[in-house]
């Protein structure tokens, strides 16, 4: 294995110095660098502003000595994307974690990026309101993280993502200015929206410091239906069809046996989630059992309570072993097919799906790493034969780097590389971490 | 006469590419299209009418080699003069691209072009169950595509959000006429939000051929309330009540007494002559949740003391109350003929004390003010009914407007909640946002666009590609309430 290596070593010392006089929070020892690791790599220095005043000189001072700096929240997405091709200043966002703003009766809350988002949503239960977003390791994960790596999770399908959410942003840039994009208002379409370029932008365009979203009333009732199913393929397809059947579902989640049992429960099935007025939730989920009903008499399993964290957790957990965990999204009516695509890459899988949204998670196997990267690239081509596309969200390292870990992101990617070339000229914010080597 | 004039060579070389019947150019034929639904105009040098992706291209091709603007147009319903061509050159009219491709109900998309009519994609979403949520008031004439560019919202997007969080892909034809796919059928495309990016730009970025959007299923039962008010306050402070009780309705629209005298007369709703205001108020959803959400509403709007709550459960009656508010901006030429459309946008609970200042503003400046909006959104369109005729009034009209503008700024909301900024208010924008977050546009903008010809003095305040011409009234309003930025 590969030890951690400094990419800093051609950079200029000064730099770094300055890089440190900018914030009263710097460490270059050792150890502490050590919890910056980005793909094995260590950082010359990492800061841990305090103020959106110091972030900024930060970021100035590291752009005027050309150093490569990458963004971090909580952590808990470093495994996304390729390994930046320069690292010398680790920024970790943090120590940045107050309550701008927040008028419980408007339903918006401005908060500042590094706060943690389980913090975020013990704030807003006190208020009956919740932003309608699952990130995985929400005690570790920040705000401004989970919006840049574009988190979400098991109620994407009616949800979204933080796109959907976000309706303004501060964001400093990587020469040091300061940006902000929508409002503090629901509805808003005064100037270009920056937002949504921000949000899934993984650090390389701006850190975002500042995030305003519209809220959701906490849900009086919420409830789980477990419903088990002969295999994984049956789940998807009474999934698709109760999703084409039942309005007013949160999540459809079709599990394989292994998923299943990770998460405590004892057979391979399908799982939904409604959540409303109370009356109203018992009776979709009556609605959608019915539609069960013709395939199988139901048993309904107990769930345990932190049963949709854990699956929400799934997402960004790094597999064991020889092993990739990839994200791939079809048209919904395709997942069975994209199921047949990730196991004629490999017969060691683990599945699971988002029925109603079309998402496809899987922790692919091979019997040595080096088979990992030609294993991958089997799996993409077939899911994009289905007209979706395949993101590796963990690998291990040195697979990482034979591998194309997004894929092609299309037409696009000209005008992509132009909005990196426009944002962050010297290309200091997590080079080569992004789509087409951005 | 001006029919006998000749061609230009820009525009024979539009006929070649396109036909002869796809180009219109004699002064007397152009009228008509120097004009949307705003104050200002603006004469195109010719008007081309598309009927493929590649002859956008090559129209496009064709002005930039003359070196022309190009200003993109859908219905010319926009009202903040996105579609006026002010610097002349070439209007590009997308209104033959209007096929439905296709509609796809298992995965619940359809692909669409720009010129399809909003209202006819839920028609022809209907038979599958699925519907194009996002409902401009002028959905019956608005295209697909406009809404694309001005990020449009209407009465329901309250629940289930504006065009951007419902379109997934487009093909656009970029400024410089190259033709690409952006996003696809799904939201999880690696690479930045280009969609959302392009979504709200004005048509400033390029023209948008195809559009993949989401359907979403009917829903199950739809409940409409009509809760009558003796007071304006009490109406919008009703407003803030269910908003703030965690309740997320379809719709909550407010229509004020001035508003209803135009509507009644005209289109016979059933909204009381005397009442100062009426909410309207939908919940949707399966049977069970809006029977039990529809009791939450009436018990908090009761608390308001309304005169009267009415309830409409079957379509008919649904149907008339939704042509009143709908139809409502176009019943009020009745009391003057003409009037100014504003579309500010302020906090929530900010309501009952805004529109107090409203109609301060109005007295004050001795113009009549309607209103009928989007309550629930906290987006005001406050309609300034005058008589351009009466000399002063049209400069009287526009200045009470500007100080309306200012006001939702300073109640800390925005300067357009789905109109757009466009023309009319690119001179606001300041008020909002610094010169740094202007200069973060702007090289969004250059990301897409590598000249200034392209829909020029729209979005950007002027300097920006647009040189001088920041309208007479603008500099006016910016001179008396202020150019600081407010952020």
């Amino acid at each position: 294995m590969k030890s951690p290596e400094a990419s800093a070593g051609l950079s200029d010392g000064a730099g770094i110095a300055a890089v440190a006089a900018a914030t009263a929070n710097a460490y270059s020892d050792t150890d502490a660098l050590d919890r910056y690791l980005v793909d094995g790599l260590r950082p010359a220095i990492a800061v841990r502003p305090a103020t959106v005043e110091e972030l900024a000189a930060v970021l100035r001072a590291a752009a005027t000595a050309d150093l490569a700096v990458v963004l971090q929240g909580g952590r808990t997405a470093t495994g996304l994307g390729a390994p930046p091709t320069r690292y010398d200043v680790a920024l970790d966002t943090s120590a940045l974690d107050a309550v701008i703003d927040h008028v419980p009766d408007d339903f918006t809350i401005t908060v500042q990026s590094g706060m943690r988002f389980a913090a975020l949503q013990t704030f807003l239960a006190d208020h009956g309101q919740f932003v309608p977003l699952d990130v995985p390791f929400p005690d570790k994960a920040t705000v401004g993280g989970s919006v840049a790596a574009a988190r979400s999770g098991p109620r994407r399908g009616v949800f979204g993502g933080p796109r959907d959410w976000l309706i303004g942003c501060g964001v400093v840039l990587s020469h040091g200015t300061t940006v902000h994009s929508g409002g503090r208002v629901v509805k808003n379409v005064s100037g270009y929206d920056l937002c949504k370029l921000f949000s899934g932008s993984l650090g390389t365009l701006g850190c975002i410091v500042e995030a305003t979203f519209k809220l959701r009333p906490l849900p009086a009732a919420d409830a789980t239906l477990v419903i088990p199913t002969a295999d994984f393929d049956a789940a998807i397809d009474l999934g698709r069809r109760i999703a084409l059947g039942v309005n007013g579902l949160q999540s459809i989640i079709a599990l394989d046996p292994v998923s299943a049992h990770d998460l405590g429960l004892g057979e391979v099935g399908l799982v939904l989630r409604a959540a409303g007025v109370e009356g109203a939730v018992s009776s979709t989920l009556q609605l959608a059992g019915a539609i069960a009903q013709a395939d199988s008499a139901i048993q309904p399993e107990p769930t345990a309570p932190d049963f949709w964290q854990r699956l929400t957790d799934r997402e960004g957990t790094p597999p064991r072993g020889n092993a990739v965990l990839v994200r791939c999204a079809a048209p919904p009516d395709s997942l069975r097919s994209a199921t047949a695509a990730l196991r004629a890459a490999t017969d060691q899988t683990c599945l699971w799906a988002y029925a109603d949204a079309g998402l496809l998670f899987g922790r692919l196997a091979a019997p040595t790493s080096a088979l990992l990267p030609a294993m991958v690239a089997t799996a993409r081509k077939g899911i994009e034969a289905l007209g979706g596309s395949l993101v590796v969200e963990h690998a291990p390292v040195t697979e990482k780097r034979a591998m194309d870990v997004w894929g092609p992101a299309g037409d696009g990617i000209t005008i992509m590389r132009r909005i990196k070339r426009e944002f962050d000229p010297n290309a200091t914010l997590s080079p080569g971490r992004f789509v087409g080597g951005i | 006469m001006t029919g006998m004039a000749t061609p230009t060579p820009f525009v024979r070389d539009l006929q070649e590419a396109l036909g002869r019947d796809a180009v219109i150019w004699a002064p007397e034929d152009l009228l008509v299209y120097e004009y949307d639904g705003t104050f200002d105009r603006g004469a195109p040098e010719a008007v081309a009418f598309p009927a493929s992706t590649a002859e956008v291209a090559a129209a496009i091709k064709i002005a930039n080699a003359y070196e022309l603007p190009i200003t993109p147009r859908g219905a010319g319903t926009g009202l903040s003069g996105g579609a006026l061509a002010v610097r002349g050159g070439l209007l590009l009219s997308l209104n033959r691209m209007r096929r439905i491709l296709d509609i796809d109900p298992n995965n619940r998309t359809a692909l669409v072009e720009p010129g399809v009519v909003n209202l006819d994609l839920s028609v022809a979403a209907d038979p599958y169950g699925l519907a194009y949520m996002p409902d401009p008031s002028s959905q019956r004439a608005c295209t697909i595509g406009g809404n694309v560019a001005e990020n449009a919202g209407g009465p329901h997007c309250l629940a289930y959000g504006a065009t951007t969080n419902h379109v997934l892909g487009l093909e656009l034809v970029t400024p410089d006429g190259t033709v690409q796919w952006l996003g696809g059928t799904n939201r999880e495309r690696p690479g930045y939000d280009l969609v959302g990016c392009v979504v709200g730009s004005e048509g400033t970025v390029g023209v948008v051929t195809k559009i993949q959007v989401k359907l979403m299923p009917k829903p199950e039962a739809v409940r409409t309330l009509l809760a009558i008010f003796d007071s304006m306050r009490q109406a919008s402070s009703a407003v803030s009540g269910v908003i703030k009780a965690g309740i997320v309705p379809a719709a909550l629209e407010m229509i004020d007494q001035q508003t209803i005298a135009a509507v009644e007369p005209v289109l016979h709703t059933g909204f009381p002559l005397d009442a100062e205001a009426v909410l309207i108020i939908e919940v949707d959803g399966p049977v069970s949740q809006v029977q039990a959400e529809d009791a939450i509403v009436q018990e908090i709007v009761q608390s308001f003391e309304p005169r009267e709550i009415r309830v409409a459960s079957e379509l008919p009656e649904r149907e008339r109350l939704w042509a009143g508010r709908k139809g409502a901006i176009s019943c009020l030429g009745h009391i003057q003929p003409n009037y100014y459309i504003l579309d500010g946008v302020v906090p929530r609970t900010q309501l009952p004390a805004v529109l107090d200042e409203v109609a301060q503003i109005a007295a004050r400046y001795d113009v009549q003010v309607a209103n009928v909006f989007h309550a629930g959104d906290g987006n005001l369109h406050p309609c300034l009914l005058f008589d351009d005729r009466v000399p002063g009034m049209s400069e009287r009209v526009l200045d009470a407007g500007g100080e309306i503008m200012r006001l939702c700024v300073d109640a800390g909301g925005a300067i357009t909640g789905e109109h757009g900024v466009g023309l009319e208010k690119r001179s606001y924008l300041p008020w909002i946002f610094t010169e740094d977050d202007i200069d973060a546009f702007a090289r969004l903008k250059a990301a897409f666009a590598s000249s200034d010809t392209f829909n020029p003095c729209k979005v950007f305040p002027s300097g920006h590609g647009c040189g001088e011409t920041s309208s007479a009234h603008a500099q006016k309003v910016i001179q008396q309430f202020g150019a600081d930025a407010y952020v």
